[in-house]
């Protein structure tokens, strides 16, 4: 495979990867000339520094980013530990369900919880229906002009992911550490504060690190609060302005922020206890209390109820034909279901996702097989480069790499100085590749960039769980590489392959940066765009169509991974372990 | 068909697997390469599937030179270790999967397919996946998948050695009966000698990359040339040149004296052999077990018909065709 595929994905990586950094390193770190060349230069990121308004802007996203951070950690620590140690009523009916807020980009969330906590929203009128709330001045749920709306929605969307991590973490630890120091006499409490909590920390941090990064780039919910002081609703105020620095400047912050966090947690997650033996004892969970396990089955179940309000208030939203100043809407209609798919915005953006995530899945499927296979199978030299460029998209967040791709493909590659021929080649080149006349092209191959580790991960995994006798025994009965390839590998590994590619076709049907960076123009949105576009118009309906619009995303990406899970017959919270 | 090994070298990161190995496997014959762990006999049955080329030598199958010829097109057919049964296929589809590849007619492939289940006793599980399968029907499964292309050289790597006791013994036997009917040309790698002698026709001990010795099992259990094939097949008494009792056997200048425990006798009459008293006596119904002790304190195995109780005084006795000089 090698001789053929090896230059083929250097090339891609370096046009589709590097390219699009370097372009993005270079506009913020080089300045004109008068004399029309380039020098190195940090002024862009000095204006930045001093401008009030910017320097308010990453206060208020790593407050984002910190708080939720934060939020996620207080609530699932104890959740976890109780889902790990003790049994109570219902457990096993209420774990699956803590992973739904999974199904839905929070986002779409945000429409659903306006209708609920906005000043004349559901809760104010419900209080007020019991006297509670004046509703000549009703609270501001919201905060601060959606700020801790924001920290909500994001809380309750990323608290599954760190739930998945954390309960990994703690069950990682080794269950004799504990009865040793049960043992020299130290209580519940004290045995989760001085070995559990420390022991699984790694973890713990690892996890963390996803969540922060996740907050600080989300730019789906603060969009939709139309809350213009944070970093992600600036980058994408300035991805159009090509020629503003600025924009540069900011994504290289990110990134660099990022980075650290990234590095850290890889550090610190492959960390120092990695070497403790754990023994095989088994572990005794015992059943809490009635008062107890009831409890714990309620604030459960409470978290989970909080956590689905968005939902709901999506769907419900998608029915109403009228809800204004009521607790619940006071007239219902599936009008909106058919009106999706009569509108031309939202059938074209329906038919574009389809197909900008059936193309980047097919692309990923090939490029997954091939690098995992070249991986696993075959010795090179590059080897660690291909891997290493295989998985560096996990540490670039959608809005860098959507960034960094709109910059470096809507501009000529080669210097016009260079002759006709130059030109006509750069005239080729942006007809191929611009996102502002075509970006179907470039958003098939930034959902698929985006999801390669994945799908390289899975294949991996398949072909290193095959046994390579399986393959020489083909070989030695007379079959050639392909023939093997076919027969014998690639059905061996088709179902880690066939949920790596459901995992990539549905992150790509609900992917926003990139949507949202990357298509400028309406017949090209996707369905994520399309919602942001219906919930800016005018019109009264415009709402509940977006709704049922997201209604229908959310019940395909939850098939989409009941599909996968079934597939891979793993529970559904493996699926998103990192 | 002549399979034959021109001073072979193999190496993996400077250490030295395969070293200038000389070695010829006649045709029809069943041919074993036997050695411990590591000794690179592995390594040989794999060059010769065409998994690995040699660094240096040359490997014939008949007059063609078969250097570089890629795996797929070299006619072997390899029984593994660890079966290595396609799971995603059924029995009959395993072992119908060499016919398809060498474009083998439905009617034909059916009934060589067939027959070859036959052959392992697994017709009634054809429609079987392997992993509702025991070990040994998997095993099965490998091996007919291996007979029915009427391989030129069929290769097994230790093909019982994750099979239990008894189930290894029904599948020797099971191997033996279709060797004699097809006198298929094998090579067959193990490093448990009961299984040598009772299959190989021939038979090479490997140590650390080299070959030992080459011979009938007989040959190489009554006259083994060295020191490490004595010990490695069967048991041997060893002694070095200076010991008190290879001096009273006679050992040569610069030798080493052997002999196996069931050679040796062992007489309750003091006569003038070499006096001895019975530590330890493991008595196993056909044969007594003895550790003896001489004065000199060295310790001698002995396999005898009587019954001799522990700390009794005998004298020890060795036939001078039974004595083996080891150079050291």
């Amino acid at each position: 495979m090698k001789k053929i595929f090896l230059p083929l994905l250097f090339a891609f990586f370096a046009i589709f990867l590097v390219y699009p950094l370097v372009t993005l390193l270079g506009g913020a770190f080089f300045v004109e000339t008068a004399q029309g060349g380039h020098r190195f230069s940090l002024e862009y990121f000095q204006i930045i520094f001093e401008n009030s308004f910017y320097r308010d802007c990453f206060a208020n996203s790593l407050a984002i980013a910190a708080w939720v951070t934060l939020v996620c950690i207080l609530v699932t620590l104890p959740l976890a530990h109780m889902f790990l140690r003790f049994n109570f009523p219902l457990k096993s009916a209420l774990s699956p369900m803590l992973l739904l807020p999974l199904v839905l980009p929070p986002f779409v969330g945000a429409i659903g919880i306006k209708q609920f906590l906005s000043r004349f929203g559901s809760l104010n009128l419900m209080l007020a229906n019991v006297g509670l709330v004046d509703m000549s001045n009703p609270p501001d749920w919201f905060g601060a002009g959606g700020f801790a709306a924001i920290i909500l929605l994001e809380a309750l969307h990323f608290f599954p992911i760190l739930f998945l991590s954390v309960q990994a973490a703690l069950a990682n630890v080794d269950p004799t550490l504990r009865d040793a120091a049960r043992n020299l006499g130290a209580g519940g409490f004290r045995i989760f504060r001085t070995i559990t909590v420390p022991l699984a920390m790694p973890g713990i941090f690892a996890g963390s690190s996803i969540i922060f990064v996740g907050a600080f780039t989300d730019l789906g919910v603060p969009l939709m609060f139309d809350f213009q002081t944070t970093v992600p609703t600036q980058i994408f105020n300035l991805v159009t302005q090509a020629d503003n620095p600025l924009g540069y400047a900011l994504v290289v912050i990110t990134l660099v922020l990022v980075s650290i966090l990234f590095v850290l947690g890889k550090k610190w997650g492959e960390g120092n206890y990695a070497m403790l033996a754990r023994s095989a004892t088994y572990e005794d969970v015992p059943k809490l209390p009635p008062a107890a396990g009831w409890a714990v089955t309620l604030a459960t179940a409470s978290l989970i109820f909080l956590s689905i309000i968005p939902h709901l208030g999506v769907i419900i939203q998608s029915f109403s034909s009228q809800w204004f100043l009521s607790i619940l809407p006071t007239g219902y209609s599936a009008e909106y279901y058919g009106e999706v798919f009569s509108l031309p915005l939202t059938t074209m953006s329906m038919k574009n996702s389809l197909l900008y995530a059936t193309l980047s899945a097919t692309l990923d499927l090939v490029l997954g097989v091939v690098i995992a296979y070249m991986l696993a199978r075959e010795k090179f030299a590059g080897k660690q480069v291909l891997d290493v460029l295989a998985m560096l998209p996990l540490a670039l967040p959608g809005l860098v790499m959507a960034f960094a791709f709109f910059v470096a493909f809507s501009r000529p590659i080669l210097p016009a100085e260079w002759g006709t021929q130059a030109v006509a080649f750069n005239t080729f080149w942006l007809g191929l590749f611009d996102p502002r006349k075509n970006p179907t092209l470039l958003l098939v191959i930034a959902y698929a960039i985006h999801r390669l580790p994945y799908i390289v991960r899975a294949a991996y995994a398949g072909l290193q769980q095959t046994s390579v006798s399986l393959e020489e025994a083909s070989a030695n009965m007379g079959a050639r590489p392909m023939q093997t390839l076919w027969k014998i590998t690639l059905p061996l590994i088709s179902a880690n392959l066939i949920a790596g590619t459901i995992m990539t076709f549905s992150f790509a049907m609900l992917d926003v940066s990139n949507g949202m960076m990357l298509a400028q123009e309406a017949p090209f949105y996707p369905v994520t765009k399309a919602i942001f576009s219906l919930m800016g118009r005018i019109t009264p309906t415009a709402p509940s169509i977006a709704c049922a619009l997201g209604v229908l995303a959310m019940i395909f990406l939850a098939a989409s991974l009941l599909l996968a899970s079934g597939l891979l017959g793993r529970k559904m919270g493996q699926l998103f372990k990192v | 068909m002549n399979i034959r090994l021109q001073q072979v070298l193999k190496q993996f990161e400077n250490n030295t697997i395969v070293n200038h190995v000389n070695l010829e496997i006649r045709s029809g014959e069943m041919f074993f390469l036997l050695g411990p762990s590591g000794c690179g006999k592995t390594t040989i049955l794999r060059m010769l599937a065409g998994f690995y080329d040699p660094d240096a030598g040359d490997i014939y199958f008949g007059e063609r030179k078969m250097n570089g010829v890629p795996p797929q097109d070299r006619n072997t057919a390899l029984v593994f270790q660890n079966y290595a049964v396609w799971p995603h296929m059924t029995v009959f589809e395993n072992v119908a999967y060499g016919l398809r590849l060498r474009k083998i007619p439905a009617a034909e492939l059916e009934s060589r397919a067939a027959n070859a289940l036959d052959q392992v006793k697994l017709t009634a599980l054809r429609e079987r996946r392997p992993a509702s399968l025991s070990g040994g029907q998997q095993q099965r499964v490998a091996l007919a998948r291996a007979i029915v292309v009427n391989p030129d050289l069929l290769l097994f790597d230790e093909p019982l050695c994750n099979l239990d006791a008894k189930l290894r013994i029904e599948m020797r036997d099971e191997i033996k009966r279709i060797h004699a009917r097809d006198k298929i040309t094998s090579l067959y790698v193990t490093h448990d000698q009961e299984e040598a002698l009772s299959l190989a026709s021939r038979l090479a001990v490997m140590n650390a990359g080299s070959i030992q010795q080459v011979g009938t099992p007989f040959e190489i259990y009554n006259n083994p040339v060295n020191a490490f094939v004595a010990t490695f097949i069967g048991e041997m008494n060893l002694f070095p040149e200076s010991s008190p009792v290879a001096r009273h056997f006679g050992c040569k200048d610069g030798h080493q004296i052997g002999f196996r425990p069931e050679h040796t006798k062992v007489s309750a009459t003091l006569g003038s052999g070499l006096k001895a008293r019975v530590l330890i006596s493991i008595y196993l119904g056909s044969k007594n077990q003895l550790t003896l002790t001489t004065d000199s304190g060295e310790e001698i195995k002995a396999w005898t018909p009587e019954y001799f109780a522990e700390g009794a005084e005998v004298s020890v006795g060795v036939d001078g065709k039974y004595l083996h000089q080891f150079k050291v």
